[in-house]
């Protein structure tokens, strides 16, 4: 390669710009820097394939430019000033990564490609002016209400009451056809499933949320609720709070409606994701705590990496790495402390495991411990638990017949386990899966899996 | 970009080429999107970018188009637009290819596998799965594993390739040492021509015996004779269970030397694979960690499969070999994660070769591995007098080795280094009896190479059946032979000189033998140092090259047709041209394979001499016999080598004392008591003899006045029931019937059996997708009147069932014509 296209000599300086921690470079040299660092940059690919059969888009489409090294390729191909950022090609094929990050665990490489595709949709969405970008306007609205967060609390309760009022199965029946139809349809559809039965229809009841006579002394835990699970899934985070404090924790929540960033950075909005990111450091600086602790899969995997967003920026670097590892995911907890067992449930659940618990946390593991402390509960995997159902995060709005087509394969498989509910992990799973299985007509509940684990509790307790 | 410029445009010395254009020619992209759909043509220059390299990402070169179609109908069409468009197209599976060979030339059209990946058909009992050629090597593996299957070629990359690229390469696998490499799995395959014709190949269309074996070649052709769509392959059963060995050495040659010694020792490992220091650190530094120590200078991987109770024995053996060749540690695999992670390491070391340096110059050379101590040594030399990394990992029981070499491409000078290196690699292996690739192909990355191991005569003849199979040079140009195939003065090039007695090399297990000797004395030959050979000629007094033409297969359930016998040979074609083919190292894909048409009863030319892959020999062979029952299942269990005839249904057991008693045992269980049991040569004599049927004719027939039909019921039927009705509507005299590979034969007197039975029978039979056909008098002298007219109403016949199969006697005839018009004799 030639000096002109890649600054030689360079790659120290536009190693250290490529941390979201760093200011005003031209976006390319992120990914330029990015192809030297041997260890984690673009070269590390050996464009062996073994990633293709993993990645749910590639799958579905049978096209290379839609499977991660192919997306890699453009990357690259930007990176050495071969293709334009603008391109309809690297607009295209980074907006329709998933950013499920299955091709991670597979690759003998290790190539980090969650973290490549962050610089990559930063390049992406700095080369185009936003009304020209093709994931189209409803991106746009949605990062700029999440990060407001009053803006998002209005936003998000207005959802609720249109889900209370039951306009979502209005919206999803009387959807027009086409493109535009597909993703109403079936964003209404998610809103409907996010008001799910749950596994223990309880208020919140905050006299039970501290700590239990008796119960074992463990870990003060900062617990975010994510703004989506917040508002959408108050009974999740009610549940989670419960089962904390059952085995021994004590809770104290986050601000309501603080977002943890990662929505903007898997859209590139880079600066968007900092902001965020420095007011949860904050905050749990603040709370003086020795976890912080998550339920939404997603939230838990972006917390673990504000270490990585801030290495170059010598004022926060530190304290995001020591944030960074005080970040737990709530079935993590629970296992690391061993959880109390429940009453008996006798159910059979399908358990799916959210791509930002298996794949970027690498720690799906713990929810079998969690599922395990209940007796009676009969737990069904999920064929081909590596894929994703498609969800991320708003992705069955923007790409309706591609999510649409990730998302019917999950269904299919998770109803095939023949279970009378699913668990997962995630927020934008629960909604995912759940509006795929109300839009083919399955009464099959979705919960999060401390759900069950409260619903367990309960029983014990003589609740019900 | 540093990367050598693509090659020029492959005209392949054809004046009937059309010259690369640089656009997508009008109209074309259009008719592409009505035929396979808007979503499966790529023509957006950006997007093209991702499909100009495979994973060799040495060459880059984007296609003007890619087409992804997704069944058979839809690539003939795809193809036929693309023809008369005047482009040539490049097949691509899933681009894990090492050598370039799914690199666009410029100016062409792809076509991609990927969205042909359904598994058509899978049949548990005839242990046979028809697949769509993008179906994944390991999607299928895990399809058969619950019925107790497994496709045996497992590549390093099974997780991600296709089929179709498997085939297209031959890919070999750890596993191969022991089970063969893909030609050995693939019985029959649907491709599309030049002209966009779907054409059927093998099968049930061309049973044994039925002309040239067309699969042999295609099978390694690399995309340059057709699109394969369809592939029917073999399956095998999983074994009782594995034991696995890691041996942990200070150098590899030490570890080489523990290979020789276990192979000599008359072990048949499964797996024999050998990583060396600088692959050990790269695994051992990856999330894919084996457990491999670090400061080790070479882990030689040992795994053995088959029956329980022989495995501790074995493993025994090839621990204490291990230890004796220097090993500082030997261990076990305790449980299945254990072994796992273990393969894991094994598989994933290339990849993980990616944190060593940016680029890795991929070497793929073979050797007879009984010098295997010395070519290690060898490119430690080169490695150092050319102040390279190199990392190498390997499949010692087949001597293949991939010595990578680790560098960084922007780095010219090191780049330049790095290729002389690898020249130098090469080199070596040649001089050491080896070949230049094992099991990556030629592609673009070693064309230059293939006059180290191919002289013009063998060029030409490569040149002449590619062109046979395409004759218009639509397919995948550029590839596989060097530009100056016509005026290549055979560079490098040097034959082995003829052997003028039977040489036997148990270490390397193959034997050399002169075409003219007895196939008795090569036996006695091989006896002395306990090899032995599965060809079964019929008579010890049959010279070489007959064996080789005339092998009915008794014992091919287990060992394979008589092709996987054979390394290499030195053949003279009808027009006296000699040619030597293939080597004496049991994985080759340097340039395409011809053997094949040398062997068998429809062989083009006469065998002058040749190298034989040997196997250990047995310490007991018994033959137990039970009242015939042509019932057409196969005994449960690994695949015995089994005849029905008139009399009897004959099981061969071989192996070690205790394996043949316990099978003794279990066959007793399961069918009774047998009628007889025999033991030693002239029990495999008489059980060979059964398969053929004239051997046994009754009234001494002259063989001219004897038809011998092959018979191969098809997947829509009950084997045993249609055999058996077959051998009652022809009045044959005698037959035969193999329940492993569910086939049979027939024979009848020439007077006896009539036109319009055997007419009707191969209707019926093809009809089912099976097939029959008659073999070539043995004599090898024309075939009487009646018994040629015979011989054209089943072929006939057997073709109307198959009309897709007339593509492939057209490629029969041009192949066979091609060698005339080659050699300049009959053109
Ligand atoms: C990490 C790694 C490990 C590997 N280990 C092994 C190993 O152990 N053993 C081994 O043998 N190989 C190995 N390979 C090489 C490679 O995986 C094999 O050659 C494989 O068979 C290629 O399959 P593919 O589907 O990727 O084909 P591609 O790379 O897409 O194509 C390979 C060739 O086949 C042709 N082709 C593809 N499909 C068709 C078709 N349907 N019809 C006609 N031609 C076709 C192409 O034109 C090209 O010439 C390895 C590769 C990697 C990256
Ligand atoms: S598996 Fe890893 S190294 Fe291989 S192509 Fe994919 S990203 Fe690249
Ligand atoms: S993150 Fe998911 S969708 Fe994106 S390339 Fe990786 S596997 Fe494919």
């Amino acid at each position: 390669m030639s000096d002109e296209t890649r600054p030689r000599g360079a790659s120290d300086t536009s190693r250290a710009a490529s941390r979201p921690g760093a200011t005003s470079v031209d976006p390319i040299d992120i990914l330029a820097g990015r192809m030297d660092a041997a260890e984690e940059g673009l070269l590390t690919c050996v464009h062996c394939g073994f990633c293709l059969p993993a990645c749910p888009t590639y799958r579905e489409l049978g096209d290379e430019a839609d499977s991660p090294r192919g997306r890699l390729h453009l990357m690259r191909a930007v990176a050495e000033r071969r293709l334009d950022p603008a391109s309809d090609a690297f607009q295209t094929h980074m907006d329709r990564c998933l950013g499920c990050r299955a091709c991670e665990p597979v690759c003998p490489s290790s190539v980090p490609y969650g973290s490549l595709l962050e610089s990559a949709r930063r390049v992406a969405r700095s080369a185009v002016p936003a009304r020209k970008r093709s994931a189209g306007r409803t991106v746009e609205v949605m990062l700029r209400l999440f990060r407001h967060p009053l803006a998002l609390r209005v936003a998000l309760s207005a959802a609720r009451l249109a889900r209370a009022l039951r306009l979502p199965t209005l919206a999803r029946r009387l959807a027009p056809g086409g493109r535009v139809g597909e993703g109403l349809r079936f964003g209404a559809a998610m809103l409907e499933a996010s008001g799910g039965r749950g596994a223990r229809p309880v208020a919140p009841d905050p006299g039970r949320t501290s700590r239990l006579a008796g119960a074992p002394v463990g870990p003060r835990v900062a617990f975010l609720p994510g703004c989506v699970q917040g508002s959408l899934f108050g009974r999740v985070v009610d549940a989670s709070d419960r089962v904390l404090t059952r085995n021994g924790c004590d809770v104290a929540r986050m601000g309501a409606g603080g977002c943890c960033g990662a929505l903007h950075a898997h859209a590139g909005d880079h600066d968007g994701s900092l902001d965020l990111a420095r007011a949860r450091i904050g905050e749990a600086e603040r709370m003086g705590v020795d976890l912080v602790v998550t339920d939404a899969a997603g939230c838990g995997a972006a917390m673990k990496e504000y270490g990585e967003w801030f290495e170059a920026n010598p004022a926060w670097a530190e304290r995001a790495a020591a944030f960074s590892s005080k970040v737990r995911d709530v079935t993590e907890v629970l296992a690391e402390l061993g959880p109390v067992p429940g009453g008996e449930l006798r159910r059979t659940v399908a358990y799916d495991p959210p791509c930002h618990l298996r794949h970027a946390q690498r720690a799906d593991g713990a929810t079998a411990t969690v599922l395990a402390a209940i007796p009676g509960l009969e737990v069904r995997t999920v064929a081909d638990p590596d894929a994703c159902c498609g969800g991320a995060g708003i992705y069955g709005v923007t790409h309706p017949e591609l999510g649409g087509a990730v998302g019917d394969r999950k269904v299919s498989e998770v109803r095939a386990t023949g279970a009378t509910c699913v668990a997962t992990g995630n927020p934008g799973c629960m909604m995912q899966i759940g509006a795929g299985l109300i839009l083919v007509g399955s009464r099959m509940d979705v919960v999060h899996p401390v759900e069950l684990l409260d619903e367990s509790y309960a029983l014990l307790d003589g609740e019900r | 970009m540093t990367s050598p410029a693509p090659p020029a445009p492959a005209h392949r010395g054809r004046p009937d080429r059309p010259s690369a254009p640089t656009a997508l020619p009008a109209g074309l992209e259009r008719r592409l999107r009505d035929i396979a759909g808007a979503g499966a043509v790529v023509t957006d220059s950006g997007r093209l970018l991702v499909y100009e390299s495979d994973a060799l990402g040495r060459f880059h070169q984007a296609p003007l188009a890619v087409v992804l179609p997704a069944d058979t109908q839809e690539a003939a069409a795809a193809v036929r637009a693309v023809h008369d468009a005047g482009l040539a197209i490049v097949p691509r599976g899933a681009g894990t290819g090492l050598s370039g060979g799914a690199v666009a030339a410029p100016g062409t059209v792809m076509l991609g596998t990927a969205r042909m990946n359904r598994v058509l058909g899978f049949d548990p009992a005839r242990r046979v799965a028809r697949v769509q050629a993008g179906v994944r090597n390991s999607q299928l593996a895990s399809l058969v594993r619950p019925r107790g299957l497994v496709y045996a070629p497992d590549p390093s990359s099974q997780a991600a390739c296709t089929l179709g690229g498997n085939v297209a390469e031959n890919a070999g696998g750890p596993h191969c040492l022991k089970y063969g490499v893909t030609r050995r799995y693939v019985q029959g395959l649907t491709m599309i021509d030049g002209n966009g014709t779907v054409v059927e190949i093998g099968g049930g269309s061309r049973p044994r015996g039925d002309g040239l074996d067309l699969l042999g070649p295609l099978v390694g052709s690399e995309g340059c004779f057709g699109l394969v769509t369809e592939i029917e392959l073999g399956l095998v059963p999983e074994t009782e269970g594995v034991r696995t060995l890691l041996g942990l050495f200070e150098t590899t040659a030490e570890a080489g030397e523990a290979v020789t010694a276990i192979i000599s020792d008359g072990l048949l490992p499964a797996a024999l694979e050998i990583v060396d220091r600088h692959t050990i650190t790269a695994v051992e530094s990856s999330p894919f960690r084996a457990g491999y120590p670090r400061g080790v200078g070479a882990a030689l991987v040992v795994e053995f499969d088959g029956r329980e109770s022989e495995l501790d024995a074995d493993a025994a053996r090839a621990e204490a070999h291990c230890l004796a060749a220097g090993a500082t540690e030997v261990r076990r695999a305790t449980d299945e994660a254990d072994r796992l992670r273990l393969w894991q390491g094994r598989k994933k070391a290339f990849g993980t070769m990616g944190r060593l340096a940016p680029d890795l110059m991929v070497q793929d050379a073979t050797v007879p591995r009984s010098i295997l101590p010395e070519v290690l040594r060898g490119i430690d030399d080169v490695a150092a007098r050319y102040d390279l990394r190199i990392a190498n990992v390997f499949h010692a029981g087949d001597g293949n080795l991939h010595p990578n070499i680790l560098y960084d491409r922007r780095d010219e000078e090191l780049t330049e280094r790095v290729e002389r290196a690898a020249g130098e690699i090469m080199k070596i292996c040649v001089d050491a009896g080896g070949t230049i690739t094992g099991e990556h192909g030629v592609g673009l990355d070693k064309r230059e190479y293939v006059h180290l191991v191919a002289g013009p005569d063998e060029l030409a003849a490569m040149a002449a059946v590619r062109d046979a199979y395409d004759p218009q040079g639509r397919w995948n140009p550029g590839k596989v032979l060097p530009d100056d195939v016509a005026t290549g003065s055979g560079r490098g090039f040097t034959p082995r000189p003829p052997v003028t007695r039977v040489e036997v090399s148990a270490p390397d297990l193959s034997v050399r033998a002169p075409g003219d000797v007895p196939w008795g004395s090569v036996l006695v030959a091989m006896a002395e140092d306990r090899q032995w050979s599965p060809i079964a000629a019929g008579s010890p007094e049959l010279p070489v090259s007959d064996a080789l033409r005339l092998d009915l297969g008794p014992l091919e359930a287990v060992y394979g047709p008589v092709r996987e016998s054979v390394l290499g040979a030195t053949v003279e074609t009808p027009e006296g041209r000699r040619l030597h083919l293939g080597g004496r190292v049991v994985k080759n894909v340097a340039g395409f394979d011809l053997l094949g048409l040398f062997l068998g009863l429809g062989a083009i030319g006469r065998i002058e001499e040749a190298t034989l892959r040997s196997y250990p020999m047995p310490d007991v062979v018994e033959v137990l016999r039970w009242p015939a029952d042509v019932d057409g299942s196969a005994l449960p269990g690994w695949p015995h080598a089994q005849v029905v005839t008139g009399e009897t249904h004959a099981v061969l057991l071989s192996g070690t004392a205790a394996w043949v008693d316990h099978e003794r045992t279990r066959l007793k269980q399961a069918r009774g008591a047998p009628v007889s049991h025999d033991r030693g040569g002239d029990a495999l004599r008489d059980f060979a003899r059964a398969f053929d049927p004239v051997a046994g004719m009754e009234g001494g027939v002259a063989a001219e006045d004897v038809c011998v039909v092959e018979v191969r019921p098809g997947a829509a039927s009950d084997e045993g029931v249609r055999f058996g009705e077959v051998v009652a509507s022809v009045a044959a005299a005698r037959w035969s019937w193999d329940p492993t590979l569910r086939r049979g034969r027939v024979a009848t007197r020439a007077g006896e059996a009539g036109v319009a039975e055997w007419t009707a029978v191969a209707r019926t039979l093809a009809y089912e997708g099976g097939g029959c056909a008659m073999l070539p008098p043995a004599s090898g002298r024309a075939a009487p009147e009646r018994a040629a007219a015979l011989r054209e109403a089943i072929r006939a016949a057997t073709r109307h069932g198959h009309p897709e199969a007339a593509g492939a006697d057209r490629i029969e005839a041009r192949v066979r014509a091609a060698f005339g018009a080659a050699f300049g004799v009959g053109s």
